[in-house]
């Protein structure tokens, strides 16, 4: 079933036609909200949200951008929504305070790509979802531009400069491991 | 020497530890399609409760105008009154569906 196909059949009341929508994209909801909240619960929840909404906004798609794209726009707008009503958001990019663990540990490289995972969540909301969309969902700078309504120039921006701190911090980090062996 | 390049990448693009569960697109049909019920009942709701304002502001109006003496003349007027409130229902539904949405569409 191609996409057209998929949605006129939800629109057309078809539950396991909705249900194949989900699956579809419940791993791309997940990421921009598993970015957001911390809590298990409250993540659920806002999918389902999100969900709920795309399914209501689901008549007024008619296929000018890819389907994942207006999907990932409702999930973006739903969470920094939601960090915002629950003032998740209080720093901006540079003044905030990464929590750095124990430097005496010796870390393979997995683990400081982990680390790195640790890192990205203290990042504001706005750089973990672009961060999300370009690494882990494999969007394109122009898709990320329709996504967040962002100019191409300040995702470019945000990309670079949240790459390089968290490779500064992480070479620090492998530095200060080097100097206590 | 570590490459800190593909590190940093490698960690951007690891997956969060975060797995809706199996039956999470059962919840949201469940969720949808009740909420869908709600809102047809409130809708059905409010178009019983215009009709019998409608049919009502009829007989008012007929039974000011006129002067019913007896039931049987006050029963003559009563289809009268649900043929003018069934009108007035059926266009302002009309309007609903035909212009209002499409407005709404096209504002969205």
């Amino acid at each position: 079933m191609d996409e057209k196909q998929l949605v006129a059949s939800v629109l057309s009341g078809d539950d396991g036609a909705l249900r194949i929508l989900i699956g579809k994209y419940e791993r791309l909801v997940g990421h921009m909200v598993a970015r957001v909240i911390t809590d298990n619960m409250d993540r659920e929840e806002l999918c389902q949200d999100v969900f709920v909404k795309i399914y209501e906004k689901l008549d007024t798609f008619h296929f000018d951008s890819k389907l994942s794209t207006w999907i990932a726009t409702i999930a973006f707008r739903t969470a920094v929504n939601f960090a915002k009503k629950k003032r998740l958001d209080q720093v901006d990019f540079d003044s905030v305070e990464f929590q750095i663990p124990d430097s005496s540990k010796s870390y393979e490289d997995e683990d400081l790509s982990r680390f790195v995972v640790k890192l990205v969540d203290q990042l504001p909301t706005s750089y973990k979802l672009v961060l999300t969309l370009f690494y882990l969902d494999g969007f394109s700078y122009p898709e990320i531009v329709d996504i967040t309504g962002m100019p191409e120039g300040t995702v470019k921006n945000y990309l670079h400069r949240a790459k390089n701190k968290l490779k500064v911090i992480i070479e620090e980090h492998a530095r200060k491991e080097v100097e206590l062996v | 020497m570590k490459d800190f390049d593909k590190i940093v990448e490698d960690g951007l693009k690891m997956e969060t530890n975060f797995k809706l569960g199996l039956d999470f697109k059962d919840k949201v049909v469940k969720l949808i399609r009740r909420r869908e019920r709600i809102s047809q009942r409130k809708f059905y709701f409010l178009i019983a409760l215009g009709m019998v304002a409608i049919v009502g502001s009829g007989l008012a109006v007929v039974l000011y105008f006129t002067d019913i003496q007896s039931f049987e003349s006050f029963k003559q007027i009563v289809p009268l009154a649900v043929l003018i409130g069934s009108m007035v229902a059926g266009i302002q539904y009309l309007d609903k569906k035909l212009v209002k949405d499409k407005m709404f569409k096209q504002l969205a």
